[in-house]
């Protein structure tokens, strides 16, 4: 059976476990992009994205027996990603003199690279209202922070997240108002600290 | 605290689960149509929509700026061809395969030392299988003389065969006993009657011998013909009891 773009992530999960090996390589095509997106809004810096990314893909691979059908492939590979970033965070934490804040602002380099066309001012402008959702973002718990980047960075529906993280619907709802309330006040406090300078 | 994070995952009004489903589009018709409603009479909800909005873009610029930082599209390549992805993808998909399956797997993969190894092996295994198969058929023959055998001891005697025995025995030892101690009672009766010995003449007593005690033992002959003659001359035990004597 060809691979084609109707084909479902269950069914190239069934070829894959049947030793098609460019079958799991579909779906690191499919889910890459969003798992990376997930990953770097988890951990802030490009290059622990991708390693997490990576690691991911490794782990789902290596636990593919464990995919049962119960759950849709995108919330099976969104918990383990998950997963994945809060052990290296919890990793780099560890390491009290390279926690992932204090490596960027020391690179003064990482995700806020924008496109070279933008204009200076505009590159500027953009880097810091980026800065300040960073920052309020990762000052999140955990558990409204994988909330947030799921439903903001990937698009998964409430459901989605609900069965990749294996809790109600009603919960995935209140996490989330109460982490857009939270980012609402640190943004506003970092823009009236920026206001103030 | 306790009462800010509530009143936080709550709302202002306890309509925080309508405000997400609707701020996201996730709301379906009549939900979406009932908080609109709603938002046209509540000025709380309406100003906490307006700022989730904000949020949300600010939230979308950073997203961009993340993305657009050219890491994303050249992953696919990066994550195909670095290390530990191919170390991953060297080995199959884990899964459970038939034990046929397995093994044709293991000989396929396996180096030829390691095939001729397995078979050396299989081939040792098997002509162990046979040994131990006739030992153990020959065992089975031996076994069965044993049991053969064992069958053939009596079976032990039963209660009433050794009542049968013991009574047999103790008859056959009474009757024994019986035998030897009617004698006995002669002699005994004969010493238990001393007064009529020593009211015999002297001369009668010096004619059998008596008094026998001072006399050397006689040998058994003799003792049962001097018993035969003065169990002649001795009155009967029951003659004295019954005063005829």
């Amino acid at each position: 059976m060809r691979l084609t773009a109707t084909t479902t992530d269950e069914q190239i999960v069934e070829r894959a476990l049947g030793g098609d090996r460019e079958a799991f390589g579909e779906i690191v095509r499919r889910w890459e992009c969003k798992i990376y997106a997930l990953a770097a809004g988890f951990l802030g810096s490009p290059e622990d994205a991708r390693d997490a990314t990576q690691e991911t893909f490794i782990a789902a691979y290596r636990n593919l027996q464990g995919f049962r059908g119960e759950a849709k492939v995108s919330s099976w590979l969104h918990r383990i990603a998950v997963n994945q970033c809060i052990s290296r965070q919890r990793r780099a934490r560890a390491r009290p003199e390279t926690g992932v804040e204090d490596e960027l602002e020391a690179r003064g380099e990482g995700f806020l690279a924008t496109g070279d066309q933008a204009s200076p001012a505009r590159r500027a402008e953009t880097g810091e209202r980026a800065e300040a959702v960073r920052r309020a973002v990762a000052s999140l718990p955990p558990e409204l922070r994988e909330v947030v980047l799921m439903k903001e960075f990937e698009g998964l529906t409430f459901q989605e997240i609900a069965d990749a993280l294996g809790i109600p619907l009603s919960t995935v709802k209140s996490r989330l108002y109460t982490a857009l309330g939270q980012l609402r006040l640190r943004l506003e406090k970092f823009r009236q600290e920026a206001a103030s300078r | 605290m306790n009462e800010q994070k509530r009143t936080n995952a709550q709302g202002g009004c306890g309509r925080a689960e309508d405000l997400v489903a609707y701020l996201y589009g996730e709301a379906d018709q009549h939900a979406s149509q009932d908080f609109q409603t709603h938002l046209g009479a509540c000025a709380s909800c309406r100003e906490e929509l307006a700022a989730f909005g904000g949020v949300r873009a600010s939230v979308a610029v950073w997203r961009g700026s993340l993305l657009d930082a050219s890491e994303a599209p050249s992953l696919a390549e990066n994550f195909a061809t670095s290390a530990p992805a191919r170390q991953a993808f060297a080995t199959p998909a884990p899964r459970e395969r038939s034990a046929l399956a397995a093994l044709r797997e293991f000989f396929a993969l396996s180096p030829l030392w390691l095939k001729g190894a397995t078979a050396a092996f299989a081939l040792a295994f098997c002509a162990l299988a046979v040994v131990a198969l006739r030992a153990g058929v020959g065992g089975e023959r031996v076994i069965t003389q044993v049991v053969t055998k064992t069958v053939e001891v009596p079976a032990p005697p039963s209660e009433e065969q050794v009542n049968e025995l013991v009574e047999r025995r103790v008859e056959s030892r009474l009757a024994e006993l019986a035998k030897q101690s009617a004698p006995q009672r002669e002699t005994v009766v004969k010493a238990s009657a001393p007064a009529p010995a020593r009211n015999r003449p002297r001369a009668e007593v010096a004619q059998t011998g008596a008094p026998r005690r001072k006399s050397p033992a006689p040998s058994a002959a003799r003792r049962n013909e001097l018993f035969r003659e003065d169990s002649e001359s001795l009155p009967r035990l029951s003659d004295l009891l019954s005063g005829s004597y």
